[in-house]
């Protein structure tokens, strides 16, 4: 039961970018570099968060990697969810219907665990987490 | 992020077993009835049987049947018992921002589900309807 290295990595790059000065630009050669993350990963996983709608690219001078999403309005779980497909720890909640569903006891279990994880992400920001780095910096 | 599969069976068959209310149940109803596979079950009983919460019966009405108090097996103890812990990752880099990380992310959410899963018993599971148990 792991959240895998995308998410991860995704939501390192999206605090680190959330800490720096505004109006910095961003490529993913000097994130990748920054936060020493391989930089096709990142290219793939940025690729994710920009069909998400949470980052946008821009082009030109003072082209680069932008927030869609304020960092402050940016929730762990949107960035999770965006980069993992889905948190449901069994893929009867959403994913796959099971034809077990009416007499099945435990998947209310799963259900409110599901639910419960959700509550947890929601509540921390990009915005928080990159407050709390650059306080310690 | 998902459970895995012996985790989910396992809660399975102790749901099976806990309906019974400590009677014999073979493995091959709790096969059927759970649309299960028996060698799958036989692995996971030797496991709870190791634990000490169920025991074999042997002869022709043979089976298993659950001797601990449902109402004191947690979920958390049933993946323990499994050997699946409860663990959402982390980034194994170790520097500022990824401390930051793990701390308010990934061992917030361990604890949090930790105490979630300690706090529901199999007993609650099997025989109440769980939807009506206020969790938050």
């Amino acid at each position: 039961m792991e959240i895998g290295t995308k998410g991860q990595y995704g939501l390192e790059a999206l605090v680190y970018m959330a800490s720096c000065p505004e109006n910095t630009q961003f490529s993913i050669n000097t994130i990748a570099t920054q936060r020493n993350i391989s930089e096709k990963y990142l290219e793939q996983i940025f690729s994710l968060l920009k069909k998400g709608g949470i980052i946008q690219s821009s082009r030109g001078k003072y082209g680069g990697y932008h927030f869609l999403i304020e960092p402050k309005d940016l929730t762990v779980l949107r960035v999770l969810e965006c980069l993992t497909g889905s948190l449901e720890p069994v893929r009867c909640i959403h994913s796959v219907q099971c034809k077990r569903e009416a007499i099945c006891k435990s998947k209310p279990v799963w259900e409110k665990m599901y639910d419960h994880m959700k509550l947890v992400l929601e509540d921390v920001t990009i915005q928080s987490l990159a407050d709390e780095y650059r306080r310690q910096l | 992020m998902r459970l895995s599969t012996k985790v989910r069976y396992g809660l399975r068959s102790l749901i099976a077993l806990a309906q019974e209310k400590g009677e014999i149940i073979s493995i091959s109803v709790i096969a059927s009835e759970q649309e299960l596979s028996q060698n799958y079950l036989e692995n996971i009983f030797a496991e709870f049987k190791k634990a000490g919460i169920i025991e074999s019966v042997k002869g022709a009405k043979g089976g298993y049947r659950l001797i601990a108090d449902p109402n004191e097996i947690s979920i958390v103890d049933i993946m323990e018992m499994l050997d699946r812990e409860i663990h959402v990752g982390g980034n194994k880099k170790h520097d500022v921002l990824n401390d930051i990380i793990n701390k308010r992310v990934y061992e917030r959410l361990d604890k949090e589900l930790y105490a979630y899963l300690k706090s529901i018993s199999l007993a609650q599971i099997a025989v109440e309807d769980i939807q009506n148990i206020s969790l938050f």
